[in-house]
């Protein structure tokens, strides 16, 4: 046995029952002989002592003799390309801050939108925390992939997680096809993002040659690309798809066909609901006269079978009539602007004459999913006005300078301080403009009414958004409780968007002198 | 001209919230005045006080002052004139020390001047009455802590026997912390401490009967040699006494002769084991190709010192503890003989398997070493089967001791290409203190 292994065992056990003496090779041996004299183990006080000495010696021994172990492993091939420049200093510290502040949080996606516009790549240290944020959101990954550089990237294909969340930047976009055949899921789904608006019958080619072999999820997630360009060419394909073995894969191509006013689909679910829904004008003469119409709504007894195949389900979820959930279904497929044509009636008519129905819970619920899948200005602001002025997803599809349009009529046309409520579902950066514009309403909102959850929202919507121009203004304007000399929630929320708008000025400017 | 970076900065934080409020400070328009001269920035801001705080850095030691009543060091304002400083050095606009400056500049000067004075006083005659009787105090102290620990030793070697006797598989946790007890009040800390790490072992998994008796065989040398200890050379006498606990003064190391080199930051690392954070520093001396590390010690909010970032430089004569291999040295005191400062440190860095014989080497003249210097050439990261390790250019490895995240971000320093690494190697496995770029001048 070896002389470490005799000793461990010796050392476990306890001297008490040692019955060998340790020995080692020629090099140790002359120096245990001194502890272990004639060879054997002593039996007085001294056999503790001696089995220590020769531990203490072996050990030294071995610990002074050791040799750095061979790497047997293979080495990840060094990164080749050069790099692009790294943001400046000062942008480096906004970064830190950004990562390690809640409430600059959510600055960081359009800061890194704005480094990777600028072609800047953030330093290797903060590779890690920005892939942990790429973790958690999706709409985030294109950014990050931008700005970690080619080291970034290098450095995530050795790490199995992270890999997987890299997304196309501008330069490997190129049509390089092998990426289609060879890259992640989200580069995959991109990559036909990307070539579907310029050569859409390809993209669709592309996908229908693999879609055997795909699983139901990322079957879903590839056919997203086709709302972009879509067209009667995808007609034949999608019908097919109405038969898939998936719901969602299902649900998602009847929502597509339903964009295609022509497609076979959209005539079958207009039909369904010519004969379920009607106009009326009320009886009587008075109502005659006055033009008071009603929608009035006749809804089959039994569900078909062949509906299901458009995407309305039998059984409704708890809480619902059955009748009501077939309705709502077909509603859900039709843009609403197509029901407004047939009926000639505006968006404000129809929602008011809805509103006033039985069903009105029925409508809303089945417009609001229209909407939300077939975007309509008109609509979304007759919505704003008679439904929920603070319907986020509607909003996110206005682009910001019709955005700002909407909310300040709105604004305007209501002084209601409800209405600032809905501040915070215009998501992009606000003009300078609309940002004076809002900024006495959001003022007089925090200095007349208690501080409520609402108001710390909206102000904090505030800081994050607005013109960073107006940090000035808004140093004015509140002068007064920023200055109060006790420490209440309202001077802190203040000085916090004051600090906000600040960093944000100065995020800018370290950004632009790059 | 000396610049900062925000690391840099953020390395200079006591912790991490006053990091947080520094960095609230750092932006220029906060700041109601800011310049700069000769080495040294300063700048006023608005508190919560009447008067706006005065704050001011001498950037060479670097040394932070601030008239805001904050314990901490440096406090929130003095970080966040550093991160102006790191980011926006165009903004330190003034050149014209305000007057609270030069006297802060001044006091500092008397400081050193008193300093001085009262290290020339030290070496004034005493009349020899004065000093016998000093010496005769010294002794009696000397020989009654002498027979304390000679106690705590004995009983310890006996409690030491019986273990061994009766098997490490037997033992408890609880005589392991009764004996370190027993130590501390012995006076002999270093060998409680040396107890309770060997506890600790215990619940380390891995190979941790070997680490054990490793430890224990480590622990018997040192009470065999105190007892001998007049029959051994001066240099391991001081290893001795240094690792049962008795520590030498300040005064009295500063007292030995010492080496005076240009010395680089080659490593840094800051432990925090709540009660108390140490802070270690590795120097290089590009001359004397000598290690030097500075130990400092800080209690919760006491300020701890500071040293240049690594790479930064200080010059002057440091003056190592006495121990057969000279590590642990006091900070370098400048001297008036500047050294040329010819060498550099990427001498220092040497293939893994010279680190391994220097240490070796340095295990045969003092069995009780703790951390000792690695600086490895043309090292490349790699994570192999769950460990991090350093790959040398003849394929020599070495394992890391490493959180995931530090090994990603070492990862992404290196890219792939040789990176020279300076850490602390415990026999074991490797803590790293400090990497730099193979290219750069160094």
């Amino acid at each position: 046995m070896p002389l470490q292994q005799t000793l461990l065992k010796i050392a476990l056990l306890g001297t008490e029952r040692q019955t060998q003496v340790p020995l080692g090779n020629t090099a140790l041996q002359p120096y245990l002989a001194q502890l272990y004299p004639q060879g054997q183990v002593p039996t007085d006080s001294s056999r503790e002592s001696a089995f220590l000495g020769a531990a203490a010696l072996a050990l030294q021994y071995r610990a002074a003799g050791n040799l750095p172990a061979v790497f047997t492993g293979t080495l990840a091939s060094p990164d080749v390309k050069p790099d692009f420049p790294l943001i400046p200093p000062a942008a480096e510290m906004h970064l830190r801050r950004m990562l390690a502040d809640s409430h600059l949080h959510p600055l960081l996606h359009g800061w890194l939108e704005r480094v990777a516009a600028k072609s800047l790549r953030v330093p290797t240290t903060f590779i890690p925390a920005l892939m942990e944020q790429a973790q958690q959101s999706r709409a985030i990954r294109p950014a990050i992939s931008a700005v970690i550089g080619q080291r970034g990237h290098w450095l995530c294909n050795q790490h199995p997680d992270w890999q997987r969340l890299l997304t196309l930047t501008l330069e490997t976009a190129d049509h390089d096809v092998s990426i289609w055949e060879e890259g992640n899921p989200a580069q995959r789904a991109e990559y036909l993002r990307q070539l579907r608006p310029h050569q859409p019958a390809e993209a669709r080619e592309l996908l229908q040659a693999v879609w055997k072999q795909e699983a139901a999820p990322v079957r879903q997630e590839l056919l997203q690309a086709l709302q972009t360009n879509l067209g009667m060419a995808d007609e034949a394909w999608l019908e097919t798809c109405l038969d898939d073995r998936s719901k969602g894969v299902r649900q998602l191509a009847a929502e597509l066909l339903g964009a295609l006013p022509d497609s076979a689909f959209s005539q079958r679910m207009q039909t369904r609901l010519v004969h379920w829904l009607a106009i009326q004008t009320k009886t009587g003469l008075l109502n005659k006269l006055g033009g008071k119409k009603t929608l009035q709504v006749n809804l089959p007894e039994t569900w078909d079978k062949s509906w299901l195949r458009d995407g309305i389900e039998e059984k409704p979820p708890q809480g619902k009539g059955a009748k009501a959930w077939w309705l709502e279904q077909a509603l859900s497929f039709v843009p609403p602007v197509r029901l407004a044509q047939r009926w000639q009636a505006t968006p404000d008519t129809l929602l008011l004459l809805s509103c006033r129905s039985d069903w009105s819970t029925t409508f809303r619920a089945g417009w609001e999913q229209a909407l939300h899948r077939y975007p309509n200005t008109d609509w979304s602001t007759a919505w704003f006005t008679h439904i929920n002025p603070g319907d986020n997803v509607l909003w996110q599809q206005l682009s910001p300078p019709l955005a700002e349009q909407t909310a300040s009529a709105l604004l305007s046309r209501d002084d209601s301080p409800q209405l600032l409520n809905l501040l915070p579902s215009l998501q992009h950066p606000w003009s300078t403009t609309f940002s004076r514009q809002v900024l006495p309403a959001v003022a007089k909102q925090v200095q007349t009414t208690l501080l409520s959850y609402a108001t710390h929202t909206v102000v904090r919507h505030f800081a994050i958004h607005a013109a960073p121009v107006c940090a000035e203004e808004f140093a004015t304007l509140l002068h007064e409780p920023l200055q109060a000399d006790q420490s209440n929630g309202i001077k802190r929320l203040l000085t916090e968007t004051l600090f906000t708008l600040r960093f944000r000025a100065d995020m800018l400017t370290a950004l632009e002198n790059a | 001209m000396t610049t900062w970076t925000t690391a840099q900065v953020a390395a200079l934080s006591p912790d991490a919230a006053s990091l947080k409020a520094g960095e609230k400070l750092s932006q220029p328009h906060q700041w109601q005045t800011l310049g700069q001269a000769d080495g040294v920035l300063w700048g006023e801001i608005k508190g919560s006080g009447k008067n706006p705080y005065q704050t001011a850095i001498a950037l060479a030691e670097p040394a932070f002052k601030c008239s805001c009543p904050s314990r901490k060091f440096p406090c929130k304002h003095g970080l966040g004139l550093a991160l102006v400083f790191a980011a926006h050095p165009d903004k330190l606009t003034g050149n014209e020390p305000p007057v609270w400056l030069q006297e802060w500049l001044e006091k500092r000067g008397q400081r050193a001047q008193k300093q001085a004075d009262k290290a020339a006083a030290k070496d004034e005659p005493v009349d020899e009455a004065t000093l016998q009787k000093r010496a005769a105090a010294q002794q009696k102290r000397n020989a009654a802590r002498e027979d304390k620990v000679n106690a705590g030793i004995t009983e310890l070697q006996r409690w030491l026997s019986d273990l061994i006797r009766q098997g490490l598989a037997n033992s408890d946790d609880n005589q392991w912390q009764r004996m370190a007890a027993r130590m501390v009040d012995a006076q002999a800390p270093g060998l409680a401490r040396s107890l309770q790490n060997a506890a600790s072992l215990r619940y380390q998994g891995g190979a941790w009967q070997e680490k054990l008796l490793a430890e224990l065989a480590r622990l018997h040398l040192l009470l065999e040699a105190w007892q001998r200890r007049d029959k051994l050379p001066a240099d391991v006498q001081a290893d001795v006494l240094a690792h049962i606990g008795f520590n030498l003064s300040k005064d009295d190391v500063l007292a030995l002769d010492g080496i005076t080199d240009h010395w680089q930051v080659v490593g840094q690392r800051q432990e925090d084991d709540g009660q108390m954070r140490t802070q270690r520093t590795w120097l290089y001396g590009v001359e004397s190709q000598r290690y030097a590390l500075l130990l400092d010690f800080a209690v919760q909010n006491q300020p701890m010192a500071l040293y240049p970032g690594l790479g930064g430089n200080l010059e002057g004569k440091a003056i190592y503890y006495p121990a057969a291999i000279p590590l642990r040295a006091l900070p370098p005191i400048p001297s008036d003989s500047p050294t040329r400062g010819e060498g550099s440190k990427a001498a220092a860095f040497i293939p893994l398997a010279a680190n391994f014989a220097a240490y070796g080497t340095a295990l045969g003249k003092c069995p009780w070493l703790g951390y000792f210097p690695f600086a490895i050439a043309n090292a490349i990261p790699a994570r192999h089967d769950q460990q991090w390790l350093l790959v040398d250019a003849e394929q020599h490895a070495v394992p890391l001791r490493i959180s995931d995240e530090q090994g990603w971000i070492l990862l992404a320093e290196s890219g792939g290409h040789p990176l020279h690494v300076f850490g602390e190697w415990d026999g074991n496995t490797l803590q790293v203190c400090g990497t730099f770029q193979t290219n750069e001048a160094a």
